[in-house]
């Protein structure tokens, strides 16, 4: 990671508790949201641009984020809209690793995801929790994420009987 | 599973993505702090990101999400949960015991209708891909069939909007399921499954994309395979996928009529002059000719002339060939090339294929003023010569000379080091270069050229010598990091092709 090309200037983020993180533009444009911001004032002005805040995104969380974008700049970004109807289920064991996180991050990194809209880190954070509820009956899925049950015992019952169709059989 | 509820435990992930109970220790007390800040975030997770959560489950495992809390029951119901549905043998079946068979999976009707009562609004891309029970997947299409005919009556709310909203259709036949190694028996489709299959497609008035993949049909059923989707779908569909319609060479001439057309995926036994002349005046942008392991072995290429003209219609659209021939069997088995096409990419998804001077030489000279991609995926099941002489790297540079276009070269095969910065400087507007690094030698193997300076040569002596120094130089060139690709890597690597999914 030391050869950054000239054209590929830092560029200083600070997270909501206010540390502050330097990356590279093409790690950072990952990130839809911040690519949006950096289009309004044009790339010219990258160089003298201050630090982005980033007020939804607390310092180890970013720090999650950036070792990610980092390792992945160099690669095609599919759009969302690939992600929706992506069927390949092909995971490079670098990000499977990447991913081996207890669930308070794994939560935090999802919600970072959305909110930095960076479609392949937020497809790959949400698979791995379908994963984890794979194989799982309700119960020890609420267990797994401290779920409250909500449920009347009526209430379960009639929910039961209303999907009971896509229980296999 | 039994959890006690302690604030002096928590659950984690382990490396076997089983989530495990694990006591925490008085040295973890950050985690401690943290958790019961966190603690039950997880049902307020925002509506989108959970979609997106139960959208890579099982119908029975969404149904069980659906039992967890109300949050999560209001989730289930949501369109992306169900945007797309796959058909598999025993979807929505129950078993049943056949005296000479055992307990076979049957389509439980029941449930089905069910199903799409009440999801089957939502479904947009539907995949039915059978592996044996044709009879399930015959039924299944009946009743969607039926439901469809339904809702556009409107009469009974029962069906409203079911299969409305379908613009993805994919089916896919398995036809080498009574396949083993020695003896490869290729079974197609046809008869009643193609007649529902047909009656299905005749109600999907919205498809955007359909795919139809080794339906392996006899001939005249072939030339009406496409009738029903031509009056339903002429003007919206855009993106098609027909591969191995036949076993035979067959074109057919209904790709050429769907005005909107972007992309089309089809065998070469299924394409014409013919078809060529219908699609140059389409709006077709790209055209990806592909052949697996079920397509005939030499099927003929569409003739100069044609190509010529498809190029003169229609300027904007590119080629891509492309050959996946997975198994080993042996056989002669070529990439058919079509004369003077305005081909982009030629790529190989074989362990077998291994370029020859001959090969080489003639796609560089069909092609050179449009070629940007060329490249092997997998890893070979032959060792390429170690010698300079037998290598491949003179061919590649000369590829890398004549090809001004090329921007995306995949090497699987022995190269040296020296070739590599060499292709890197001789390929201007080359910008992905995937290379196995155990297949790379160390080494400057190049005689001194005429033209080259004696800076240069000096600076292709010093770098060349090793790994290190020649990823440090290809990355100053091509303008980003780059590194040579471990074999696992390789092995898992898919070539970067426009539009090309199946």
């Amino acid at each position: 990671m030391d050869i950054d090309r000239p054209s590929d200037p830092q560029v200083s983020v600070v997270s909501s508790d206010g540390t502050m993180f330097h990356t590279t533009l093409k790690s950072i444009l990952l990130s839809g949201t911040i690519k949006d911001m950096i289009e309004h004032i044009g790339e010219g002005g990258v160089e003298n641009m201050g630090a982005i805040p980033l007020q939804n995104v607390d310092s180890k969380t970013l720090e999650i984020v950036i070792k990610w974008i980092e390792h992945h700049k160099d690669n095609i970004q599919p759009t969302s809209e690939e992600i929706k109807d992506k069927t390949a289920d092909f995971i490079d064991p670098w990000d499977e690793n990447f991913l081996e996180m207890d669930l308070d991050k794994l939560y935090n990194l999802i919600t970072a995801a959305n909110y930095l809209n960076i479609p392949q880190l937020l497809w790959l954070s949400t698979r791995k929790i379908a994963m984890l509820i794979k194989n799982r009956t309700p119960q020890e899925i609420r267990s797994l994420f401290n779920i409250e049950d909500d449920w009347t015992p009526q209430e379960i019952e009639a929910v039961q009987k209303e999907n009971q169709w896509c229980e296999e059989k | 599973m039994e959890v006690a509820q302690s604030h002096k435990a928590g659950w984690k992930i382990n490396q076997d993505e089983e989530a495990c109970y694990i006591e925490i220790d008085a040295d973890d007390t950050e985690d401690e702090a943290d958790e019961s800040v966190i603690k039950s975030r997880w049902d307020s997770l925002p509506d989108l990101l959970l979609e997106q959560i139960f959208s890579y489950l099982t119908i029975s495992e969404r149904y069980y999400c659906s039992l967890v809390c109300s949050q999560w029951y209001r989730v289930f119901y949501l369109k992306n949960v169900w945007r797309n549905f796959s058909v598999v043998d025993d979807t929505l079946c129950r078993q049943k015991f056949n005296f000479y068979s055992g307990w076979q999976p049957v389509l439980d009707c029941l449930r089905a209708q069910t199903c799409l009562t009440r999801i089957g609004r939502y479904i947009k891309g539907i995949s039915i891909l059978p592996t044996y029970n044709f009879n399930n997947i015959s039924q299944f299409m009946t009743l969607l069939t039926f439901n469809i005919q339904q809702s556009r009556r409107g009469s009974d709310p029962t069906y409203f909007e079911v299969g409305q909203r379908i613009t993805n259709f994919k089916y896919l036949f398995p036809c080498n399921m009574a396949s083993d190694q020695q003896d490869l028996k290729i079974y197609g489709t046809g008869g009643q499954l193609l007649k529902t299959l047909k009656a299905l497609l005749f109600e999907l008035k919205k498809l955007k994309s359909l795919k139809l993949i080794d339906l392996m049909l006899e001939r005249y059923e072939a030339k009406h395979l496409l009738d029903e989707v031509l009056e339903s779908c002429n003007m919206v569909l855009q993106h098609l996928v027909l591969i191995n319609v036949t076993s035979t060479h067959c074109p057919i001439m209904h790709v050429g009529l769907f005005f909107n057309l972007k992309v089309l995926i089809i065998s070469p036994q299924n394409l014409d002059d013919d078809c060529l002349q219908l699609l140059s005046s389409t709006s077709l942008q790209h055209l990806h000719i592909y052949q697996n392991s079920y397509s005939p072995s030499s099927p003929t290429a569409c003739s100069v002339k044609a190509w010529k003209s498809f190029r003169q219609e229609n300027p904007k659209a590119k080629v891509h060939l492309r050959i996946e021939r997975l198994s080993l069997a042996a056989g002669t088995f070529d990439l058919t090339l079509q004369p003077f096409a305005p081909v982009y990419s030629v790529t190989f998804k074989s362990p077998k294929e291994q370029i020859t001077a001959e090969k080489l030489i003639t796609i560089v000279d069909m092609y050179k003023y449009t070629l940007s991609t060329f490249g092997h995926e997998m890893l070979p099941t032959f060792d390429s010569p170690k010698a300079f002489d037998e290598r491949i790297d003179s061919l590649l540079i000369l590829m890398a000379r004549q090809c001004p276009n090329l921007t995306s070269l995949t090497i699987r095969e022995s190269v040296s080091t020296s070739t590599l910065l060499l292709l890197a400087k001789t390929a201007i507007n080359l910008n992905v270069l995937n290379v196995r690094k155990k297949c790379v030698i160390v080494k400057m193997d190049w005689p001194r050229n005429n033209d080259w300076s004696e800076e240069f040569f000096q600076w292709l002596q010093i770098s060349s010598r090793s790994y290190e120094s020649t990823e440090k130089e290809i990355s100053q060139i091509l303008c980003c990091r780059w590194t040579m690709l471990s074999d696992e890597s390789f092995e898992n690597l898919e070539i970067n092709l426009p539009y090309f999914v199946l």
